[in-house]
């Protein structure tokens, strides 16, 4: 139980940034294919490509809630490009805590997510 | 039963076929209401109404004379236990049989096959008896769920009344024979019954909803499909929830279970499984299902997996009188080990609440010689 940080639990147990946005510019959904955690990413964009509103929702473990919490915590008002800038390292670091191997992925779901919804929005505009 | 229609609609072009209908089952007789048999010329048998013996058999002489006659008989076999046994079968009662030729009108047919193609549900009402010259036996009438009609049984008061019954017992799922007085009230005592219509369900199997496609679900799914539950299957991944491992399902969904949950309509024939183990799923789902009218709700897991389930609902605003209508664990204590025992277990609780019985050995010793 180590790996549940204070700070994942505490995001976990009060997500920051969860829920939808009403007519998003962008919508992706990302499935960790073995352990069933499904989240779904809504981005409103400005013309710029400026992140205007960003939020999370789905079914997914604690792990992949906090860092999706602590994650989209920090989007708004950032670019697109900047936002898909975050590396994976970033991520655990943000965490706050170490994260076993075979959590990475639960830690690292909403990221990939995040950069799936940017491929999304960047074919859009081809 | 949707295949056993459409043998009646193709039965209708041809001249001599007769059908027969358990119409009233009294005792412990072998098969329930609305159990049939197609006898098409003297050669093509369909169906049964009962588990085979002598009362089908009969029941096969009496459809000759209505396929020769053209007029339909209400036959009533006794099975006494003695009798019973005598003839082969292993139950005592009495059984109530329509035998009639199969000659539906063209307003009927061609609701009926439109239904049975869409696969909607439907009741089917069938006077099986009447004193009044007004109202002539085997008229029909088909009712949807919401009480649209087709047809008519000759009487525009009969009607209307047939058609509230119908929506009455489609709502419970229920097919059984009324009997009326001459205004067409309900009447106690059959004896007195002027009219008696057999009000027949078709199709309004209870709906299923396992959400987790597990390894228990597989078993689960294939079972309840055969004990006449329409089975959807809901987990968020793709490689569990399929058709290649759920191939009797009715309909398999994959996405948020929660979601699913909230954005399905479940009433008092509906029952849901939570098989996934899985409390980033469960608890957005039973927090639908709780605010729900869902006749039953089941959850695989023990004493600590309750516990805090229960809390964590608690939390979410839920009142203990809700959290209650949570089974934990499903399934009767027969002992089930395997994915395939566990399956059996739970199917039979679910067949035991579906059907309104409680849990006991029915067998008994035989007794002495």
């Amino acid at each position: 139980m180590v790996f549940y940080t204070d700070k994942i639990l505490e995001h976990a147990r009060r997500p920051r940034k969860f829920g939808r946005v009403v007519d998003p510019d962008v919508r992706f959904e990302e499935l960790s294919p073995l352990c069933g955690d499904r989240i779904r990413v809504e981005l409103r964009l400005a013309n710029g490509g400026q992140i205007l509103e960003a939020r999370f929702s789905g079914e997914m473990c604690a792990i992949a809630k906090g860092s999706a919490s602590i994650l989209f915590e920090s989007l708004e008002g950032r670019t697109v490009a900047a936002a898909i800038a975050i590396s994976d390292g970033e991520v655990l670091e943000s965490l706050a805590g170490t994260i076993p191997k075979n959590r990475i992925q639960c830690a690292l779901l909403p990221i990939s997510a995040l950069r799936g919804a940017v491929r999304v929005e960047v074919n859009g505009r081809r | 039963m949707k295949q056993f229609w459409d043998e009646i609609l193709a039965a209708n072009e041809t001249s001599d076929a007769c059908l027969a209908t358990v119409v009233a089952t009294e005792g412990t007789a072998p098969r329930k209401d609305g159990s049939k048999m197609l006898i098409i010329g003297g050669e093509s048998l369909k169906g049964s109404v009962t588990i085979g013996g002598c009362v089908d058999a009969q029941v096969i002489q009496a459809a000759e004379e209505v396929m020769r006659t053209g007029e339909p008989r209400l036959l009533r076999a006794e099975l006494g236990e003695d009798d019973a046994f005598e003839i082969g079968l292993t139950c005592a009662g009495a059984l109530r049989v329509l035998a009639e030729p199969v000659k539906l009108d063209s307003d009927i047919s061609l609701q009926l096959g439109r239904a049975l193609s869409a696969g909607t549900p439907f009741s089917f009402l069938t006077v099986t008896r009447s004193l009044l010259p007004s109202i002539k036996p085997v008229s029909k009438m088909m009712v949807s769920s919401s009480g649209k009609v087709c047809g008519s049984l000759g009487d525009d008061r009969l009607d209307s009344v047939a058609a509230d019954m119908a929506v009455d017992l489609f709502s419970k799922g229920f097919s059984r024979t009324v009997a009326l007085d001459g205004n067409f009230q309900l009447q106690g005592d059959v004896q007195q019954a002027e009219v008696e219509l057999f009000v027949e369900v078709v199709g309004n199997h209870p709906d299923l909803f396992i959400f987790g496609a597990t390894q228990v679900a597989v078993p689960v799914a294939a079972l309840a499909s055969q004990a006449g539950f329409r089975v959807h299957v809901v987990d968020t991944r793709p490689r569990f929830a399929n058709r290649e491992r759920f191939p009797t399902a009715g309909e398999i969904l994959v996405g948020f279970p929660g979601e699913i949950a909230r954005e399905h309509v479940f009433n008092q024939l509906s029952f849901a499984l939570l098989l996934g183990h899985a409390a980033k799923h469960d608890l957005p789902v039973l927090d639908a299902l709780l605010r729900t009218d869902i006749r039953y709700i089941g959850v695989l897991g023990g004493t600590r997996r309750a516990a805090a389930l229960a809390k964590r609902l608690g939390e979410m605003g839920h009142s203990d009188q809700e959290i209650a209508r949570v089974k934990i664990p499903v399934g009767l204590d027969i002992g089930a080990e395997t994915p395939d025992q566990i399956a059996i277990a739970i199917v039979a609780e679910l067949l035991m609440v579906r059907m309104g019985k409680t849990t006991k050995v029915v067998g008994s010793a035989l007794p002495p010689a």
